[in-house]
């Protein structure tokens, strides 16, 4: 599956996460033509893509939620001894 | 009051399983959430929406979360489909969950030789003749893989014997 890249348009935090899943465990990055969430696809296609806040404070409850929703879809975080 | 991130996962019924979610809906049930840190994912046949919620417990904030998202979700123009796993834990330990690698610390023969303060040579013996030694947990082309756990395990458990083992002293 194609990917986009992370900008400006998420978090500092969200884009350090999502780089790594698409760099690294074969997820994709989908900016939405047209306005709305960016959508992260997991590399297991049977998984639900999820969506990505764009605002947010980036260490608070929401982006806890978010990775948790990354680790059930089967995405690794943190990374694991590089 | 405590609170929990609550995760509400739904799935179409059989028959339904090719439908999706609009777009359009689940970024709407996004931004309805939001006030409550909610993250939804969405695909063919499923949806689910993580929240955050101040309850006094994880059966109620279970209860609360999920009558809350069902809720909003029809609201957003969500499938109506039922709900299937329900889990709510509290921050906390959600915090130290996310904290902890999901994959296995993995070391080669030279990293277990080196916990083990032997030869590459000695953990060959004793992978070989030490019932006691952990299988690897894979076996590539390039080598073999260890749990790091299961080698330090060993090596807290095995009693090493001093000089050298009798079948070379007796060839010698």
């Amino acid at each position: 599956m194609e990917t986009d890249r992370p900008g400006g348009e998420i978090g500092k935090d969200y884009r350090e996460v999502v780089t790594h899943l698409i760099d690294s465990q074969g997820w994709a990055y989908l900016l939405p033509i047209g306005g709305g969430y960016p959508k992260l696809p997991p590399a297991d296609r049977s998984k639900p893509p999820i969506r990505v806040p764009m605002t947010g404070h980036t260490k608070g409850r929401r982006f806890r939620n978010w990775v948790a929703e990354i680790r059930r879809a089967g995405g690794h975080w943190p990374p694991g001894r590089q | 009051m405590e609170c929990y991130s609550v995760h509400v996962q739904t799935l179409a019924p059989a028959g339904a399983l090719h439908s999706v979610a609009e777009d359009a809906a689940a970024d709407k049930l996004m931004d309805m959430l939001a006030d409550y840190d909610g993250i939804v994912s969405a695909g063919a046949g499923q949806w689910g929406a993580t929240i955050s919620i101040e309850e006094p417990g994880p059966v109620r904030a279970a209860a609360v979360a999920a009558a809350l998202v069902e809720s909003l979700a029809a609201e957003a123009g969500m499938p109506q489909w039922p709900a299937v796993r329900i889990e709510a834990v509290r921050a906390d330990l959600l915090e130290e969950d996310n904290a902890r690698p999901t994959l296995p610390e993995l070391v080669s023969s030279p990293e277990a030789a080196e916990i083990l303060g032997v030869s590459a040579q000695r953990l060959h013996e004793l992978a070989a003749a030490n019932a006691a030694f952990p299988e690897p947990m894979y076996e590539l082309r390039a080598g073999k893989l260890w749990l790091r756990d299961a080698i330090e395990a060993f090596g807290q458990r095995w009693e090493r014997k001093p000089g050298r083992p009798r079948k070379a002293a007796a060839a010698g």
